[in-house]
C-alpha cells in the first residue's frame, strides 16, 4: 500500500546529520573551497582585530631610524623607505581591500540584481533599454571605466568603491536577467501573477530567492575582482589615497623604486593581494558547486 | 664653499663693477661677459672665458671627432603647457628649450653655471651704457622662426612686452625680472636698445636675460593669437614634429637653423615612462641617451651599466620648500608657524627622503656667493639643528596661539612618490609626521602637477610643499619671483617693505662686495619671515649614455638647447 510504503520509509529513514557534520561533508566534498574559506577567514578577523594582531604598531608611524629593515625579528616582514612596519601596513591594508569588496559587490549586486530582474520581468522597452546601458558599459575595458569613473568623481577611498562597484554592475545584471528568465518561465510564477501578487511581490518574494544562487556566486568571485581592481586603480596612483595602507598602493611608488634593494616592499603586499583573490575565487567555485543540483551528487 | 673662493672664482677679486661699467663695454660673446665680471681692464681680452670657446661653437666652427646624425632619447613629461612664460615647474624647459633661442644662454659644457658663462644665442654682441641703465644688443641677421618668419628685433620686443604685460587671467612669474626696463626701442631690425629705469647689475640683468624663460617668441605669434599652449614656433634647432601627453614628443632637426652646422642631432624623443620598473629596464637595455634617477636608481644603474654609462649627481639650485597660508588659520598667525619650523627635524627628513644628500641653505643657493655663512643661517629658527630645545619651543608657541589640539591642515601635494626630488606624497607624509609633534593633523590634499599649480595660485591650501628651482643664482632672479611682498609666487605675500627696500638697494648697487652685504641683510630679514620655509636643496643625479657634450648644470634644464650635443656611435 501506497501509504503503508510511505510510512515505513519515514521509518526507517536515517537520521539528518547536524550542521557540523554538514559543513565537514561540503568541507571534504570541496577541499579548496573549505581552504580559501580558511584564508578569508583568518584574513578578515586579522583585519577587524588589526590592533591586537600587530601589537599596537601604528601602521602610519615613520622612524628615521628603521628605514628598509629587511624581514627580521623585529620587523617580520622588514619595513619600508620611511621606516613603516610592512606587516602591519599589510594587515590595516586588509581592511581597506575588505571594505572595498563588502560595499563595491553591495553596490554592484543592489544595482545589478534590480536591473536585471526589472528587466526580464518587465520586458519591452524596459528590457531594452537597461540592456542597452549594460551593453555600453560592456564596450568599457573595466579598468579604463574605472579609470574614467575614477578622474570624474576623484581620488580617495569612496569613490573607488563606487568605481568598482559601477564597473561590475553589468555582469551581475546580465546573470540577474538571465536567472529570472528561467524563474519566469515556470508556471508557479504565472499561478502567483493570477492570484494578483503585485508585481513588486512577485519579484521580492518568489524571483529574488530563487536566484540568489547564481547571484551569490558571482558575488563571491566579484569580491576577489573587487579586491583587484582596487590595487590595480591605487597602483595607478588614482586609488586609496596616502597614508592609509592598502595593499596596492604598497605596490606602487617607492616599492617599484626599491624593487632590487628592497623587493620585500612589493612581494608581501603582492602575496596579500594574490590570497585575497585566489581565495575568493575558490570560494566562489565552490559555491558554485555546491548550488549546482547538477553537481550536488558527484 | 667659502666666500673668498667663490668670488675669486669669479674674477672679481680686485676691481669693483663701477670701475667696469665706467670704461663703457662694447663687448662680443665671451669678451663681454668676461669684461663685466671685472677685469682691470675692459680692453683686456678674455680668452680663457668659457663663453669664447662656444661662441667659436656658436657660430658654426667644426668641432673634432663631432659625429652628426642619430636620435637622441631622454626620459620626460608633457608639461601643465607648452608656454614657458607661463609655467614654473622646472621639466618645463627639457620640452620647450630644442624649440627655442633666447638672447644670450649659458656654456652647457660646465657644471657651475654663471654669469661667467653666459654667451650670445640671438644676440651676438652687446653694449652697456656707463650709467648701467642702457643695454643694446646686436642680433644675428639670418635667423628664421620653424614657420620661415625672419627673426627681427620687433620679435624680442614683442615677447618681453608680454612677459611685463600678460595677457588677461595668465601670470607669467619672470616678468618680474624684467620690470626695471622701461622701454624696448628697435632702432632696426637687428638692434633692440633696453632703457632701464633703474641701474642693473650686468652680472645680474645679463643672467636674466640667458635664462631660457626669456625665450623668444614670434611677434606675429603674439599678435596672432597663436595658441602657446599647445603649439611651438621658436628660432631653435630643432621642430617639434609631434606631442603625444601621454607617451612621446619628438623634434627634427632645424635644417635652417642660423648656427652653421648645427644642430648635430637628427632629433630627438622625449619619451614619457611613468613606471619606474620600465625605465630602468629601458636605461639598462641602451634605449634611453638620458634619465634622471632617484638615488636607489642612481645605485641600481651603477651596477647595471658600469662604465657604460656617464654617472653625474649635481646639487640643484632647487629647493624642497613648505608654503604655509598666512591668509588662513592657525597659519595666519606667525608663532604657529614659527612652531611648524622649529618642530621639522630637517636632518630627518634630509634621512629619509633625500638619503642624506640634501643641503641646508637660505633663499640664496649654499654654494654660491651670495648666501649666508652656514653659522649664521643656523641662527635663524628653524635652520639650525632640530633638538628637543626647539621643539620645546615650538609647543610654547603653540600654546601662547591657543591653536585647538588636533587641529586638521591641509597638505597640498603633488601626486607620485617624489622620491629624491623636492615634493610629492613621501615629502607630505613626513610633514604629516612631523605636525603630530605639534598636535596639528596634516590630511594629504594630492593633486596632479597641472591641478596642484592652480590649487597653490587660488590659495586654496593651509600647507603647500613645493619644490622650487631657481634658474639664476642671482638675487635679482630670484627674488621678484617668490620674497619680494607682491611676488607673483609669493603665494602666501608674505614679505615686508624693508626687504623689498633692500632688493632694489641690492639691485642697483654696482659694487659687488656692497651688494653681497646688501643681499645678506635681505636674507637675514627675509629668511625668518617664513614666506617659505626651505626644508633642503637637493641632488640630481643624471644617467646619459653615448651623449657627448652635454652636462647637466645646477640651473635644472638650462643646457637642453642641444644646439651643440652629439651621440657616440
Amino acid at each position: 500500500m501506497a501509504v503503508g510504503a510511505a510510512s515505513a520509509q519515514v521509518w526507517f529513514a536515517p537520521p539528518q546529520p547536524g550542521r557540523l557534520q554538514r559543513i565537514v561533508r561540503v568541507a571534504r566534498r570541496n577541499p579548496l573551497g573549505a581552504a580559501a574559506f580558511v584564508i578569508l577567514l583568518l584574513m578578515t578577523l586579522m583585519s577587524v582585530f588589526a590592533p591586537i594582531v600587530t601589537g599596537g604598531v601604528d601602521p602610519y608611524a615613520i622612524s628615521t631610524s628603521g628605514r628598509l629593515q629587511p624581514p627580521g625579528p623585529g620587523h617580520i616582514l622588514g619595513t619600508d623607505d620611511l621606516g613603516r612596519d610592512v606587516f602591519t601596513r599589510i594587515v590595516y591594508g586588509g581592511r581597506i581591500s575588505l571594505w572595498v569588496g563588502f560595499i563595491s559587490v553591495g553596490i554592484s549586486q543592489g544595482i545589478g540584481a534590480t536591473l536585471g530582474i526589472v528587466g526580464a520581468y518587465k520586458g519591452g522597452w524596459a528590457d531594452f533599454a537597461i540592456q542597452r546601458v549594460v551593453d555600453a558599459l560592456f564596450a568599457f575595458p573595466t579598468i579604463i571605466l574605472a579609470l574614467a569613473i575614477v578622474a570624474v568623481i576623484g581620488r580617495g577611498l569612496i569613490p573607488v568603491t563606487v568605481a568598482v562597484g559601477i564597473v561590475s554592475t553589468p555582469r551581475v545584471a546580465r546573470i540577474a536577467r538571465a536567472a529570472t528568465m528561467s524563474v519566469i518561465a515556470q508556471p508557479y510564477l504565472e499561478a502567483t501573477t493570477c492570484m494578483g501578487a503585485t508585481s513588486v511581490r512577485v519579484i521580492l518574494r518568489h524571483i529574488l530567492p530563487n536566484i540568489m544562487a547564481p547571484l551569490l556566486v558571482i558575488g563571491t568571485a566579484g569580491f576577489g575582482g573587487a579586491i583587484l581592481a582596487e590595487a590595480s586603480l591605487s597602483f595607478l596612483g588614482l586609488g586609496t589615497p596616502p597614508p592609509q595602507p592598502s595593499w596596492g598602493t604598497m605596490l606602487s611608488g617607492n616599492a617599484q623604486l626599491y624593487a632590487r634593494s628592497a623587493p620585500y616592499l612589493a612581494i608581501f603586499p603582492g602575496i596579500a593581494i594574490s590570497l585575497g583573490v585566489f581565495g575568493f575565487n575558490l570560494l566562489g567555485d565552490a559555491l558554485r558547486d555546491i548550488f549546482d543540483p547538477r553537481l550536488r551528487g558527484s | 664653499m667659502t666666500d673668498s673662493n667663490y668670488w675669486d672664482r669669479l674674477g672679481m677679486r680686485a676691481v669693483s663693477r663701477r670701475e667696469v661699467l665706467r670704461s663703457s663695454i662694447f663687448a662680443g660673446a665671451g669678451l663681454g661677459a668676461a669684461a663685466l665680471v671685472g677685469c682691470s681692464s675692459a680692453s683686456k681680452p678674455a680668452t680663457t672665458q668659457p663663453g669664447a670657446s662656444a661662441g667659436s661653437a656658436a657660430s658654426g666652427a667644426p668641432a673634432a671627432n663631432v659625429r652628426t646624425g642619430g636620435r637622441l632619447t631622454e626620459v620626460g613629461a608633457y608639461p601643465p603647457s607648452l608656454d614657458f612664460t607661463r609655467e614654473v615647474t622646472a621639466g618645463v624647459p627639457t620640452i620647450t628649450m630644442p624649440v627655442y633661442n633666447s638672447l644670450l644662454k649659458f656654456d652647457t659644457t660646465v657644471e657651475l653655471q654663471e654669469f661667467k658663462t653666459v654667451q650670445p644665442d640671438l644676440a651676438e654682441k652687446w653694449e652697456i651704457a656707463g650709467d648701467g641703465q642702457s643695454y643694446t644688443f646686436k642680433l644675428v641677421k639670418n635667423a628664421k622662426f620653424h614657420d620661415g618668419t625672419p627673426f627681427t628685433s620687433a620679435d624680442v620686443k614683442a615677447s618681453f612686452l608680454r612677459q611685463q604685460n600678460p595677457p588677461a587671467g595668465v601670470v607669467m612669474p619672470r616678468g618680474s625680472q624684467i620690470q626695471a626696463v622701461k622701454s624696448f626701442e628697435t632702432p632696426d631690425d637687428y638692434t633692440i636698445v633696453m632703457k632701464l629705469s633703474r641701474p642693473s647689475s650686468p652680472s645680474s640683468f645679463l643672467q636674466v636675460l640667458a635664462q631660457h624663460w626669456m625665450g623668444i617668441y614670434s611677434r606675429k605669434d603674439i599678435e596672432g593669437k597663436f595658441d602657446f599652449v599647445t603649439k611651438m614656433n621658436g628660432t631653435g634647432p630643432f621642430r617639434l614634429k609631434s606631442a603625444d601627453q601621454t607617451t612621446k614628443i619628438s623634434y627634427d632637426k632645424n635644417k635652417d637653423y642660423f648656427v652653421k652646422d648645427r644642430p648635430y642631432l637628427d632629433g630627438i624623443d622625449i619619451y614619457n615612462i611613468p613606471d619606474a620598473s620600465t625605465k630602468l629596464a629601458q636605461i639598462q637595455a641602451g634605449a634611453i641617451n638620458i634619465s634622471a634617477a632617484s638615488t636607489e636608481e642612481f645605485k641600481t644603474l651603477k651596477q647595471a651599466l658600469g662604465s657604460k654609462a656617464q654617472f653625474q649627481s649635481v646639487l640643484l639650485q632647487t629647493v624642497s620648500a613648505l608654503v604655509m597660508n598666512s591668509n588662513r588659520a592657525p597659519f595666519n598667525d606667525d608663532r604657529v608657524r614659527r612652531a611648524m619650523a622649529l618642530a621639522y627635524n630637517k636632518e630627518d627628513g634630509n634621512k629619509l627622503l633625500t638619503d642624506n644628500e640634501g643641503v641646508t641653505g637660505g633663499y640664496m643657493f649654499p654654494n654660491g656667493g651670495w648666501a649666508l655663512p652656514k653659522e649664521e643661517l643656523e641662527k635663524i629658527p628653524g635652520y639650525g639643528p632640530y633638538s628637543e630645545a626647539s621643539l620645546a619651543e615650538a609647543k610654547k608657541l603653540m600654546a601662547a596661539a591657543g591653536v585647538k589640539a588636533g587641529t586638521n591642515v591641509s597638505i597640498l601635494t603633488r601626486q607620485g612618490s617624489g622620491a629624491g626630488g623636492g615634493s610629492g606624497e613621501s615629502h607630505s607624509l613626513f610633514l604629516a609626521d612631523q605636525m603630530k609633534k605639534i598636535d596639528l593633523v596634516g590630511k594629504l590634499d594630492i593633486q596632479t602637477t597641472a591641478k596642484e599649480y592652480d590649487a597653490a595660485n587660488a590659495g586654496n591650501f593651509d600647507t603647500y610643499i613645493i619644490a622650487l628651482a631657481f634658474f639664476v643664482d642671482d638675487p635679482d632672479s630670484v627674488y621678484p619671483d617668490h620674497f619680494l611682498t607682491n611676488s607673483p609666487l609669493n603665494y602666501n605675500k608674505l614679505g615686508s617693505k624693508a626687504v623689498d627696500d633692500l632688493f632694489l638697494k641690492q639691485s642697483v648697487e654696482l659694487d659687488t662686495k656692497k651688494r653681497v652685504e646688501l643681499v645678506r641683510d635681505m636674507e637675514r630679514q627675509a629668511v625668518p619671515q617664513l614666506s617659505k620655509f626651505v626644508f633642503r636643496y637637493y641632488r640630481n643625479r643624471i644617467v646619459t649614455q653615448k651623449v657627448k657634450d652635454f652636462i647637466w648644470p645646477n640651473h635644472q634644464s638650462s643646457n637642453h638647447q642641444m644646439q651643440n650635443v652629439w651621440l657616440e656611435a
